[in-house]
């Protein structure tokens, strides 16, 4: 009985050493190292605990391995015939020492729970023994694998066995204690381990009885256990590893898509356009423009659509100022511009001026196309309507603007307010218009009822009270490059100066 | 000028007709143009095709006593004051739109 005891025990140690993970638990070689530890460690247990004096002992965790040296090979020794039960005490180890950090302290408590567990461990023992005495009876064999927790109570049973029979052996555990609880407590001791132990609990019952049954000489039953372990174990290492590899190249690739998206899909360089910082002589120039003594000045005459813009218009785009339809039909037309100069660059567009909306609705009995029925002759503009991917409307309500957009690409009328409002009535007043532009000016009937009106919602919005026709101008110009919405408040300082530039210049980049 | 020299070379007898004609041509010459301002109201101006738009568009800001800026459209766009209806091959009863310049910022 003594031998197997601390069989037993050693098997329980190679066991708990086993599941003990370590920060390098992810290396393959994990587990050749480790059980190579086990190997010469358990082997020599024994020895010191039947010859150490318990008082050194506590403290002795560290000077074991020189001592040591002292013993015979764990080959020599008999005693590993029955190395493979040792794995069933895992369950006592692990238990108990997870709470337990000094080896005294374990020695206390091993103390307190012996009197407890002493009950079960006399039933335990008997079934132990049976299980190990008679494994040719199946029944016992099958109680034992379908019973997991039974078996847990035998191998408790066992662990404290050691310690009632031998005070040394308790000694020996308690180095043990001294020595396991940082693996036991290691930050990765995971789910993912207390699973595969539940399941190595089952399959190392198993292997046990065979070893048994057929074991001759323990030192090669050992092996052969050690191997099989490896066998059961390396595969399923390896799995979790390329697991944890593949998880790992999921979440980068995850993160940098993320970057992806939040930098623009088309590419960083496409983004940085919009956001080129103003040289500081551009920077001058537009203080300069702001100054009152501009005031009655013209500044700039926009040839093209006789817009002419003084001191006092300009200075709308100074932070804070609301900005009046001249600049915002300004810098509709560079934009206009812009689009034509680069066609390839930037969606075909139609940028109506601020009084366009003003006007269809304007009529005697509201909605009057008429009224803007020449306004978009092939012979005006140069191109169709039918031909633009997006026509943008801006919306002047009282003291805000919006900005509706006709989108022709994707068969929708939008509508951005960057307060967040909504006015169907803006949309199916366009969607009205739409259809009658279509059909007037190329015989086409479109069904618009099929199209979508949607609300905008996750757009820039303004946090304060005058930036709206700012973002207006900016929804427009985003939409214009196809590109997404990404820019917020925080730009808008940039973009006056920048629209104020761009004025002056009478260019839109 | 050219309608001078023409009469100049015809026989005296003719002349006082041609003249008479050139009268009537004349009166025909004036254009009337249009102005509608937001409120759908309609103001009507007899003008020579020759003279400049802005004439007209002081014109209006006086009649309607404005003295705020306002935006001269034609179908849509800005007109150039210093261009002629001739220029923009205006016809009689052109349209043209007032609207008086707003802005907005979106205060509660």
């Amino acid at each position: 009985m003594g031998a197997i005891t601390t069989i037993n025990r050693k098997r329980a140690d190679e066991c708990l050493s086993l599941h003990t993970p370590s920060p390098s638990f992810n290396s393959p070689h994990y587990f050749y190292d480790r059980s190579n530890q086990i190997d010469t460690h358990i082997a020599k247990k024994p020895r010191i605990s039947n010859i150490q004096s318990a008082g050194k002992l506590i403290t002795s965790a560290h000077s074991v391995v020189p001592r040591l040296r002292q013993y015979p090979e764990p080959g020599k020794l008999r005693r590993e015939v029955h190395a493979p039960c040792r794995r069933k005490g895992f369950g006592l180890l692990s238990g108990g020492l997870k709470c337990e950090d000094s080896g005294i302290q374990e020695k206390v408590d091993m103390g307190n729970t012996l009197n407890k567990i002493l009950r079960k461990y006399a039933e335990a023992r008997d079934n132990a023994v049976s299980v190990l005495r008679y494994v040719g009876k199946d029944k016992e064999v099958i109680d034992v694998e379908d019973e997991p927790e039974k078996e847990d109570v035998i191998s408790k049973g066992w662990g404290e066995l050691e310690i009632v029979e031998d005070g040394n052996e308790i000694q020996s555990v308690v180095s043990d204690g001294n020595r396991v609880p940082e693996g036991v407590e290691a930050p990765e001791s995971g789910a993912i381990q207390a699973a595969s132990v539940e399941a190595l609990d089952l399959t190392n019952v198993e292997n046990a009885a065979k070893v048994f049954g057929s074991m001759s000489l323990g030192f090669e039953a050992y092996k052969k256990l050690l191997h099989n372990v490896d066998a059961y174990y390396s595969p399923r290492l390896s799995s979790l590893d390329s697991e944890i590899k593949l998880t790992e190249a999921q979440l980068q690739f995850h993160q940098s898509l993320k970057k992806q998206e939040e930098l623009k899909n088309p590419g960083e360089d496409l983004l940085r356009e919009p956001f080129v910082v103003l040289s500081e002589e551009e920077e001058r120039e537009v203080a300069r423009a702001f100054s009152n003594s501009n005031r009655r000045k013209i500044l700039v005459t926009h040839e093209n659509s006789n817009i002419q813009i003084t001191g006092e218009m300009l200075q709308c785009l100074r932070p804070g100022a609301w900005l009046n339809d001249e600049v915002i039909n300004v810098y509709l037309e560079l934009l206009k511009e812009r689009e034509r100069r680069e066609p390839k660059k930037f969606l075909n567009c139609h940028f109506f001026n601020t009084f366009f909306y003003k006007k269809l609705i304007g009529g005697r009995n509201g909605y009057d196309y008429k009224a803007v029925r020449r306004w978009t002759t092939q012979k005006k503009l140069g191109y169709g309507l039918v031909e633009c991917d997006k026509i943008f409307v801006p919306i002047h309500k009282e003291v805000h603007w919006c900005l509706a957009v006709i989108n022709k690409k994707d068969k929708s009328f939008q509508y951005l307010d960057s307060l967040g409002g909504r006015d169907f009535q803006v949309l199916r007043v366009l969607a009205r218009y739409f259809a009658d532009e279509m059909k007037d000016k190329s015989g086409q009937e479109i069904d618009v009822g099929s199209w979508e009106l949607e609300f905008v919602e996750d757009l820039p919005e303004q946090q304060n009270g005058f930036d709206c026709g700012v973002f207006m101008i900016k929804y427009a110009d985003f939409y214009s490059r196809g590109m997404g919405l990404h820019f917020s408040q925080e730009n808008m300082p940039y973009f006056r100066l920048r629209t104020a530039k761009e004025i002056l210049r009478l260019r839109a980049d | 000028m050219a309608d001078k020299i023409v009469i100049e070379r015809q026989s005296a007898a003719t002349a006082m007709n041609n003249i008479n004609m050139l009268e009537k041509k004349k009166k025909e010459d004036h254009i009337r143009v249009k102005f509608v301002n937001q409120l759908n109201e309609e103001t009507y101006f007899k003008v020579l095709p020759s003279s400049n738009i802005g004439k007209a568009f002081k014109a209006y800001c006086q009649h309607h006593n404005l003295n705020h800026q306002v935006a001269f459209t034609y179908n849509g766009d800005r007109v150039n004051p210093r261009l002629t209806y001739q220029d923009l091959d205006l016809e009689d009863g052109a349209e043209f739109d007032v609207f008086t310049h707003v802005g907005g910022g979106a205060a509660a």
